[in-house]
């Protein structure tokens, strides 16, 4: 799937600002927070297609020749994704809506709610991560894609008037 | 087609995961004590049942609140600022680590 930059950019917004979202149930009440949590999980995949070429590279040549710097990418976001699901998951297990609208009740221990906590808090130091890991690409997409025409807005650009230029014809002889 | 096939390997690796979270939790010491003098494994009931076992969390932790959840949000991104600091100046110091082993090398 060959996306362009910009959809990868506007992909990755919306999936940070749900991320700021779930990771904070106080802002928007429990039953938001289960059910958006759900919807994140198609975000997620959806952010995998988009990076498919990628994953398939570097899970073929991890151990051949491959680039530090995209090991270490992989290594950070292999684990983020296991955080992610272990917070889905026990996110689902202790849920108190998504699971009863679904129609199943969970007779489930206390011990599952640490591990929630345990998980997001994991999912959002390697989120910090992840994000410093591409912070030049972050950087330069949000400049060329919002910061720039936002300033353009602000300040048109001056438009040059016309100049106009004699120019001397010499008839031939 | 392609990409239904993408997805279904990413919804096996998503579920061979959770499968592997859920086994590590319930077959480790993970599991609460109140639960093991119980014995009773998680199980599935279904929800037409009249006399279901209160929900462990029990009460409304989460209830919302806009002022309480806008200062969450704000320790969340001051939390990942901190984080992406932290990364960004220890990459800066092997970059310039990396910049003065060469210069050594060449002189």
């Amino acid at each position: 799937m060959k996306t362009s930059t910009k959809t990868n950019l506007v992909l990755d917004i919306v999936i940070f600002t749900a991320f700021l979202v779930i990771a904070n149930p106080a802002l928007t009440g429990n039953t938001i927070h289960e059910w958006l949590s759900v919807s994140f999980g198609a975000a997620i995949v959806t952010h995998l297609l988009f990076h498919w070429e990628w994953l398939v590279n570097v899970t073929v040549n991890f151990f051949k020749n491959l680039f530090n710097q995209s090991r270490l990418n992989y290594v950070v976001d292999t684990l983020f994704f296991v955080a992610m699901m272990a917070a889905l998951m026990s996110g689902m297990m202790i849920s108190k809506d998504v699971m009863s609208f679904l129609g199943i009740q969970l007779d489930v221990s206390r011990s599952w709610k640490t591990i929630h906590n345990l998980a997001s808090d994991s999912s959002v130091i390697l989120l910090g991560i992840h994000f410093a890991l591409h912070w030049k690409w972050v950087v330069t997409n949000i400049s060329r894609y919002i910061v720039d025409p936002i300033r353009g807005m602000i300040k048109p650009r001056v438009q040059r008037p016309l100049v106009a230029i004699s120019v001397r014809v010499q008839k031939e002889k | 087609m392609k990409t239904i096939l993408r997805i279904l390997v990413i919804l096996f690796v998503v579920v061979t995961v959770s499968g592997g979270v859920y086994a590590l939790v319930e077959s480790t010491s993970l599991v609460s004590s109140i639960e093991a003098e119980r014995g009773a494994p998680s199980q599935m009931i279904g929800a037409d049942a009249q006399s279901l076992p209160n929900h462990p969390e029990g009460g409304n932790d989460h209830d919302a609140s806009l002022s309480h959840g806008i200062s969450q949000v704000f320790v969340t991104l001051a939390k990942l600022t901190a984080i992406t600091l932290v990364i960004l100046f220890f990459q800066k110091g092997i970059d310039l680590l990396k910049k003065m082993k060469l210069k050594v090398v060449q002189r």
